[in-house]
């Protein structure tokens, strides 16, 4: 009977050993293959029997195939991969932001900034060049040609950042539909196994699915007793057993009129909340299209720009004066206070002067008109503007069906030029201006202007009378002026580039470390689940000796039983 | 940065690990390797400004500072350029005026030949044409002398005269942060192409009204920008002025403010000063004082602090400048001036005549000034203070004097008026009076008297010596001197004589009053009272009244080369000793002021240089410190690329060995 049993245990013994010889080539097998988490054979003394007063092993049992893993250790790899996720978008986009800026070259914004100004004081040095005059407006346009072209690149940007957020969804949806399936396939393979990972391939599968996830989302994962995980962001599950719930991009209006597009959970059309993935480092880098962001701190910029250069320029004279001149604001009421009729109008309480000049008997005509901006009944009015220039003999004006303000003069001898505005209000209704436009994306130079140049205002004392306004526009960008609050142009560059340059480089720092913190924690996981081939191989050379030693059991067994039946 | 190395987790190792840290390091070195060889390619340490924002930052606002200055340097390139030319052009109109000033001297003593004068005079012409061409010089699209108005040649000719059609303003350029150089000298500068203005001396007085701005009040210092409170006793109120513009802003803002204890204030203006009072003109305390420490109300001519005295409350005079805006209507302590006066501007022998009309404001007057066909170029002061008339045409005399009333006395701007030194007279000559009797008269009645004139300093004292003269009492005879009504000098008048049946038989025959410079004196002739080479004048008969009227000994005229060139013409055609004489000093002043304008020039020139090597110098050092903040050090680059190199070698070789051991291959 004991030999029998001897045999029997053997059995056992070869059994498992076969099984663990099996492990360790699977081991073997996949030394290579990405998110495989080595298994363990799981092996337990066989339950005894009583014969007579001892209690005899039955050998050894396979209690199950388990993975290495230190749920801890994945867990925190998890997280950090979602915020190194995020950050790694939002480098990204800075680092297309950079790019755009392309400081440090010859070809950089602040040197076009610098072209223009430059171009101004060669207008002062030579006058009379028409020649020099038609490159400053070229510069001009340059300038606004840059703004407008980070301003479309930004634009770009948003574009494929929310095509990203798109695909992001289907890639969620995806993934979320994987572990779910493969929640329920786990729960049915293992049926409550002690092991708790007796599915191993399918384990294998959802911690990589669960691991692309928290590349798109910050996910926590919680894996219940049945062996399936329910996936929650925020405060939402995603995956709950085998149920996925489906998510969907659609459109937010944000607070400054912009749209943008957000994750919702599709059952609910709730915002998921997101803290981390590449999920927030797109809406992180919306923001930097948005007039929180770089284009709104470029709209800022561009739109100072015009506002110094116009306020400047509309207090001059060209080589010759108007015939007719036209704003480029579109007066929405013209009954109101000029600085309510239309949106965003800057207009302060003051004056400026018309001078009209007769060409025929080079008799001027200067005339100072009030603009009342003091919060009283007696404010001007854009219709008031125009009827009190109206009233000026040699000249006319009116507000145009189109809602923009035009002075004309009444004969063609009759020019007529600006000078003296302490109201802004030639800026603000767009007359004499050298931009038009109000931000990055719509800045331009004057049309009027391009094609005649001898319309830039670069005299200050008299139609073609010397450049002194060419200098003042030249100073706005190197000179604190009152009109920027006691700021250059270039002081206002540089305040931008420098808080721009110092985000991206702190962006940049905090992504280098969890950078580095991200591949400590995947040495760690590696260095636990991996597969050491070592280690392998000595596993399998005690499997191999533990393999022959029960076969020499059996075949001692076996000899004794020989020497038992030939006895009879 | 990434850290190319990250520590091995203790406890147990696997292959993926080694791996993973095999191709980790292969690409932090790769990556490390591939930086330094930027550095070296591109010279730069720093490719994009996030790799190091405060050296980026640095760099940034230096490579803007090289940009500005290399605009800056050619700023000063092209000033240079401009000033070398400028300098050669002058430098030539000195040396011809140099010889113009032999012929002059050489001609003073011998005027007799007519062959010489000819020779002289077509000389003169020929330096007249020459200095024409070099005064409308034109360098890259501008006339070097016409100042602002580039495009407009710096003088034209007409019938023998020149007449300056540029302006005197400066052309600016940047020569440094905040510096600003002029990089032109304008031909009233350089050549004297303007006159000497004939400048307002009565105050204007214009009266303040609404629409006048409050910087042009208190003789254009302005109002401190700031509020002004009121109290009556009870309560108080403050009214802010900091945005207000204009006195209407300030009249609003004060009838608009909160009520004072259950009444308004009310502003207004009265003949140029603010006028303050409850709106319900009832009686009552009203307190105006400064709003903390400002200035506003004692600049507005407010200040109440001691509220005594009735209401309504005026304030002190305004005291606006002059803009050409002001109207004629302000003038004159808000009365203005009658628009049927006039005044007479006599220039090169024609005679202009300039109504006030329908001007409405000072522009319009000037505009029929500066279009009365007379050469002259009429505007406001740079103060703000005074009515200014220029000739612009050299080689004429110039005066203003009386058309109709009075208006060019109370707009004090007569040539000749009764304060004018004499010694100022005839261009600084004087009257060239002598020692005894200087005027003698022959008064309607045939009978002489002369009067001496010592003592006397002005016009109006000569004036009143002939009028107050001991032997001029007579009613019947009396002779009086007066300023012109019309035009500009002195006339003498007298009534003709009625003689009386009463009196004495007279012994002399009664005729026209004379007058004739007495002895050695030269003064009938210096007080314009006696043409110039003449005996004596005789008066005409206008109904009952004799009556002399003389030239104003005060015309005014352009002090500049052209100028010059043509009295000395005038004289040497003249035969005139002491006109050629003159015309010498003239043409010395000239040389004096080209000597002073190409001192400037030099000096200006030095500075450019001066400004120019600073700049130059301050362009390395910026660059340097442009390149310390942004170009690779090279030594420190290379060394640093063979350790990385000698550092990648290794790993790859371990990396290649390590690989090879395995269990395995002792089994």
């Amino acid at each position: 009977m004991s030999l029998f049993s001897a045999i029997q245990g053997s059995a056992n013994a070869l059994r498992v050993n076969q099984l663990g010889l099996q492990v360790v080539g699977n081991n073997i097998a996949n030394v290579n293959t990405p998110g495989y988490v080595r298994q363990e054979l799981i092996q337990a003394p066989a339950v005894g029997y009583r014969s007579g007063g001892v209690i005899i092993g039955q050998g050894v049992q396979a209690i199950g195939v388990q993975q290495k893993l230190d749920e801890f250790v994945v867990e925190r790899l998890r997280q950090t991969q979602s915020q190194l996720s995020y950050q790694e978008q939002v480098e990204g986009n800075n680092s297309q932001v950079e790019s755009l800026l392309n400081e440090l070259s010859d070809k950089d914004f602040s040197s076009n900034l610098s072209r223009f100004a430059n171009a101004f004081q060669d207008v002062a040095n030579q006058p009379g060049s028409d020649s020099v005059r038609t490159l400053a407006i070229s510069r001009g346009q340059e300038l606004a040609s840059q703004l407008k072209g980070l301003s479309t690149q930004m634009g770009e940007i948003a574009k494929r950042n929310q095509s990203e957020i798109t695909s992001a969804a289907i890639d969620i949806n995806r993934i979320i539909d994987t572990v779910a399936q493969l929640n329920k396939r786990i729960v049915e393979v293992e049926g409550g196994s002690l092991s708790n990972s007796d599915a191993v391939g399918l384990r294998d599968e959802r911690l990589k699915a669960l691991d692309e996830l928290s590349s798109f989302v910050d996910i926590s994962v919680t894996e219940q007793s049945s062996g399936a995980v329910t996936v929650f962001v925020g405060g939402d599950y995603l995956v709950s057993d085998g149920i996925a719930r489906s998510v969907k991009a659609a459109t937010r209006n944000n607070t400054d009129g912009s749209a943008s597009l957000e994750i919702r959970m599709v059952d609910t059309d709730v915002a998921l909340s997101v803290s981390g993935g590449k999920v927030k480092g797109l809406y992180e880098s919306a923001t930097s299209s948005s007039s929180q962001g770089f284009l709104g701190k470029l709209n800022a910029l561009a739109s100072d720009v015009i506002r110094v250069v116009n306020r400047i320029h509309s207090q001059g004279q060209g080589q010759k004066g108007f015939g007719v001149a036209t704003g480029e604001t579109v007066i929405n009421n013209k009954n109101v206070p000029i600085e309510q009729s239309s949106p965003n109008l800057s207009v302060d309480n003051g004056t400026f002067t018309i001078q009209v000049l007769d060409a025929k008997t080079s008799k001027t005509k200067t005339i100072d008109i009030q603009v009342r901006q003091q919060g009283l009944a007696s404010d001007t009015t854009a219709q008031q503007l125009a009827t009190t220039i109206d009233g000026i003999d040699g000249i006319s004006a009116r507000i145009t069906n189109d809602g923009r303000f035009e002075i004309k003069s009444d004969t063609e001898g009759v020019k007529f030029s600006f000078a003296n505005d302490t109201s802004g209000v030639l800026s603000a209704l767009g007359i004499n201006t050298f931009f038009r436009g109000d931000s990055a994306a719509s800045i331009e130079v004057r049309p009027t202007i391009v094609s005649d140049p001898s319309q830039l205002a670069a005299s200050i004392k008299g139609i073609g009378n010397g450049a002194d306004n060419a200098i003042r526009i030249a100073e706005a960008f190197t000179k604190p002026t009152e009109l920027l609050g006691g700021r250059s142009v270039n002081s206002l560059y540089d305040a931008m580039i420098a808080d721009t340059t110092r985000d991206i480089n702190t962006q940049k720092g905090v992504t280098d470390g969890l950078r580095n913190f991200q591949q400590t924690l995947e040495a760690q996981n590696l260095g636990i689940s991996g597969v050491n081939l070592d280690e392998e191989a000595v596993k399998m050379l005690l499997y191999q000796k533990a393999f022959q030693a029960t076969s020499k059991l059996v075949s001692v067994a076996k000899e004794m039983l020989d020497t038992l039946v030939n006895i009879i | 940065m990434l850290s190319s190395f990250y520590p091995v987790v203790a406890g147990r190792t696997s292959d993926s690990l080694s791996r993973y840290r095999s191709l980790y390091q292969v690409q932090v070195g790769k990556l490390s390797i591939q930086q330094l060889q930027d550095q070296l390619s591109t010279g730069k340490r720093i490719i994009r400004p996030s790799e190091d924002p405060a050296a980026a930052i640095r760099a940034i606002g230096l490579q803007k500072s090289l940009e500005f200055r290399d605009q800056t340097l050619r700023n000063l390139d092209s000033s240079q350029g401009f000033l070398n030319v400028t300098e050669s052009t002058l430098a030539s109109i000195q040396d011809t005026l140099v010889e113009i000033r032999g012929i002059g001297v050489e001609s003073a003593g011998n005027l007799s030949s007519e062959n010489d004068r000819i020779g002289w005079v077509s000389q003169i012409n020929a330096t007249l044409d020459r200095l024409k061409a070099a005064t409308n010089t034109r360098y890259q699209d501008r006339f070097l002398f016409s100042g602002g108005k580039v495009d407009t040649p710096t003088i034209s000719e007409s019938k023998d005269t020149f007449q300056f059609t540029g302006n005197d303003q400066s052309l600016l350029t940047i020569a440094d942060s905040g510096e600003l150089i002029a990089h032109n000298v304008t031909g009233q500068k350089a050549l004297g192409l303007i006159s000497d203005g004939v400048v307002s001396r009565a105050d204007l007085n214009p009266a303040a009204i609404g629409s006048t701005r409050l910087a042009d009040l208190n003789g254009g210092k302005g109002i401190s920008p700031g509020g002004i409170e009121f109290s009556d006793g009870l309560e108080r109120i403050t009214v802010d002025l900091t945005t207000a513009e204009m006195l209407d802003d300030v009249v609003d803002r004060v009838n608009n403010a909160p009520l004072l204890s259950g009444r308004s204030v009310q502003f207004s203006l009265t003949n140029g000063a603010i006028t303050a009072a409850f709106a319900d003109g009832n009686p009552g305390t009203l307190r105006i004082v400064e709003s903390g420490a400002g200035r506003t109300a004692a600049d507005l001519g407010i200040l109440r602090e001691i509220p005594a005295g009735p209401l309504p409350f005026t304030g002190s005079d305004l005291d606006p400048i002059l803009r050409t805006t002001t109207q004629i209507a302000q003038l004159n302590g808000n009365t203005g001036f009658p628009a049927n006066d006039g005044i007479r501007i006599l220039q090169n022998g024609k005679t202009y005549d300039v109504l006030l009309g329908t001007a409405k404001t000072l522009e319009d007057f000037i505009n029929i000034i500066n279009a009365s066909g007379a050469a002259v170029l009429a505007d406001i002061t740079p103060d703000g203070r005074s009515l200014r008339v220029r000739s612009t045409q050299s080689g004429t005399d110039f005066s203003i004097g009386e058309s109709n009333g009075d208006l060019a006395e109370r707009l004090g701007l007569r040539t000749l008026h009764g304060q004018l030194r004499l010694d100022q007279l005839n261009f600084g000559e004087g009257i060239n009076a002598a020692d005894g009797p200087d005027l003698a008269f022959q008064r309607n009645d045939g009978t002489e008297f002369s009067i001496d004139l010592v003592g006397t300093t002005t016009v109006q004292d000569v004036l009143d010596r002939i009028n107050n003269h001991v032997n001029n009492q007579n009613p019947a005879t009396k002779i009086t001197a007066n300023l012109s009504a019309q035009g500009n000098g002195i006339t003498i008048e007298s009534s003709v004589y009625v003689p009386d049946p009463l009196g004495p038989p007279l012994t002399t025959i009664p005729g026209p009053i004379k007058i004739r410079n007495a002895g050695g004196s030269q003064a009938a002739t210096g007080l314009g009272l006696v043409p110039k080479g003449g005996e004596e004048s005789e008066a005409t008969v206008t109904g009952t009244t004799y009556s002399i009227a003389g030239t104003d000994p005060n015309p005014q005229e352009v002090k500049g080369v052209f100028n010059s060139l043509i009295r000395l013409r005038e004289a040497i055609l003249s035969q005139n000793t002491s006109a050629v004489a003159r015309a010498v000093d003239l043409v010395d002043s000239d040389l004096s002021r080209l000597s002073l304008s190409r001192g400037a020039l030099g000096i200006q020139q030095q500075r450019i240089d001066d400004l120019k090597s600073l700049q130059e110098e301050n362009k390395i050092q910026l660059q340097a410190e442009e390149s310390q903040n942004l170009d690779a050090d090279f030594a420190k680059t290379i060394s640093e690329l063979q350790a990385r190199q000698a550092s990648y070698e290794a790993s790859l070789k371990l990396l290649g060995t390590s690989s090879q051991m395995s269990l395995f291959n002792f089994l």
